[in-house]
């Protein structure tokens, strides 16, 4: 298998790059706080299937580091830093595909530059949540007020899997998830809590697929699937016994994602 | 279900449901004629200046007992209706499919050993599972046979008998133990029905009671219904049921969110405490 390493000099800071294989280009966001190896068990299935795996760890992230003004709140400068990417690499019209913050990553990336891409897969995400508080989540800035941060995000992933997922599966996506940053991840929730692209949806005109687990506690699946709704070749999936991180969670996930890639 | 459920027979977590059934026009105007209430909204032969038809409230709630009798399943054993905490949630339709949802949630044995209560939420569900109306309701019911004292056959749920059986649990986990080696403090966990606490020094709960002298530093609350759903889940989601603000904390917490890793090892042991074939 082809692969390569790259560490791109964006904003004057190391953004680090992976690819594996050859083919039609795919980039994969990580969601909030973690890194690439959430895509890790995709990319033998996305290679096999003809495709490119281009996988980035966000900035602040795993290899990549945080911008010389700090962690980022914004998802719409996750956002440009991905096109940068894009551009950098000479990807030629890519697919996208994201999960959670990921996914909302992904589906900014569709309402500016659509016409650039040849479709985009947003897990877990929909145009506007009202679950989180900005407010609660700045409080939990401060390492004074929120203690037991690692025990709460081990026992919060857990519970974000869903329930078709083997225990040991679900030990191990958590323990990969303790090991995040606070300040990073809760400045990746605050983008989250942020992010609204209601009323831009009619402006993602590449074919886009939402996807959304039923036992995703972090938002429902008719607000994700009213997002779908409103782009114009939107489609959607509930996948049953499914949560927040159906790339961790489904086992081979890449032979799914490359159905996905191929009905759109 | 023709035969009959006496008192030992019920255990918090199971779920029984009704047939479907619903409400005809003509049911509103007896019901209207029967309570008194015979607003233009409830009758189908009244002007209601464009206004839909709705079902009296009530009706919701009385249908329940009439639907339980039908059921058959307490006709010998139960005793008394004991309270009904009720709540409406959308108007009833005439010809709309409906039924009920009953979860026991709490049962208790009372001093005249012949007799017990038992504690059940109660939904009324439309043909999408959307609640109309919702509460909880206690009944006596009566024994089969008076329980040996010696053995504790109740499941009153956070009471004080039950939270020593968890106590015992607890002291015998070591990982509950090591997470709250530091920790010299009390915990309440509360219900409507029971509110109790356990006293806790150096990961060993050393008391449990109503009362501790110095009170407890947070208390834990939630319905028994959530409680109950808790313990019965399959999934360690108590973080997730929290978020949801299935359940609150009042008090310090700081110290409730320092022990994070106990209370989901608190619950997890609780879950053992509700038979398997209950969850």
């Amino acid at each position: 298998m082809n692969s390569s390493a790259h560490y791109l000099d964006i904003d004057g800071r190391p953004g680090f790059v992976m690819t594996f294989g050859s083919g039609k280009p795919v980039v994969c966001i990580h969601t909030a706080g973690q890194s690439a190896l959430q895509w890790q068990e995709s990319i033998k299935g996305l290679v096999e299937g003809g495709y490119q795996a281009i996988i980035p760890d966000l900035p602040g992230h795993g290899h990549s580091e945080e911008p010389a003004t700090g962690p980022v709140e914004d998802l719409e400068y996750y956002a440009s830093w991905i096109i940068e990417v894009i551009e950098r690499l000479e990807l030629d019209r890519p697919y996208v595909v994201g999960c959670s913050i990921g996914g909302k990553i992904t589906l900014s990336l569709g309402v500016r530059y659509a016409a650039k891409l040849s479709g985009i897969v947003a897990m877990a995400a929909d145009a506007l949540n009202d679950g989180q508080s900005e407010r609660a989540l700045r409080k939990n800035l401060q390492d004074s007020v929120s203690p037991s941060r690692s025990d709460r995000t081990y026992y919060g992933t857990l519970a974000a899997c869903g329930a078709s997922v083997s225990k040991k599966r679900v030990e191990r996506i958590a323990a990969r998830h303790r090991r995040e940053d606070p300040q990073v991840a809760l400045r990746d929730l605050i983008g989250w809590a942020r992010h609204d692209i209601s009323g831009q949806l009619d402006r993602i005109t590449c074919p886009a697929h939402l996807i959304v687990g039923d036992d995703d506690f972090w938002l429902s699946p008719q607000t994700v699937e009213a997002t779908a709704r409103e782009i114009p070749h939107g489609r959607y999936t509930r996948l049953e016994g499914i949560g927040h991180y159906p790339m961790e969670e489904i086992a081979d996930f890449g032979s799914q994602l490359v159905k996905w890639l191929s009905e759109l | 279900m023709n035969h009959t459920l006496y008192w030992e027979d019920f255990r918090a977590g199971q779920r029984f449901l009704s047939d479907t059934f619903s409400f005809s026009a003509q049911d509103f105007t007896d019901f209207g004629h029967v309570s008194g209430d015979r607003h233009p909204m409830h009758m189908p032969q009244a002007d209601r200046n464009g206004e839909p038809l709705i079902g009296h409230g009530p009706l919701g709630l009385a249908r329940y007992f009439g639907t339980l009798n039908e059921m058959g399943f307490l006709q010998k054993s139960i005793i008394a209706l004991l309270d009904t905490h009720w709540h409406y949630r959308r108007p009833l339709e005439p010809n709309q499919p409906l039924h009920y949802e009953t979860v026991i949630t709490g049962t208790r044995l009372t001093s005249k050993r012949d007799r017990g209560i038992v504690r059940r939420c109660i939904r009324l569900l439309d043909a999408d599972d959307q609640v109309m109306q919702e509460g909880t309701s206690s009944a006596m019911v009566r024994t089969r046979h008076e329980p040996d004292p010696s053995k504790q056959t109740d499941q009153d749920l956070l009471g004080v008998a039950w939270c020593k059986v968890l106590a015992e649990k607890l002291n015998a986990l070591d990982e509950f133990r090591e997470s709250l080696q530091l920790f010299d403090g009390c915990i309440a966990l509360s219900s409507e029905y029971n509110t109790t606490q356990l006293r806790i020094y150096k990961g060993r709960v050393i008391d449990v009671g109503r009362r501790t002298p110095k009170g407890a530093d947070f208390t834990l609350s939630g319905t028994e219904l959530a409680w109950v759903e808790l313990f019965r889940s399959d999934r360690v989601d108590f973080v997730a049921r929290a978020t949801h603000g299935e359940f609150n904390v009042s008090g310090n917490v700081f110290v409730y969110l320092q022990i994070t890793s106990a209370i989901v090892q608190l619950v997890e042991v609780a879950k053992t405490l509700i038979p398997a074939g209950d969850r």
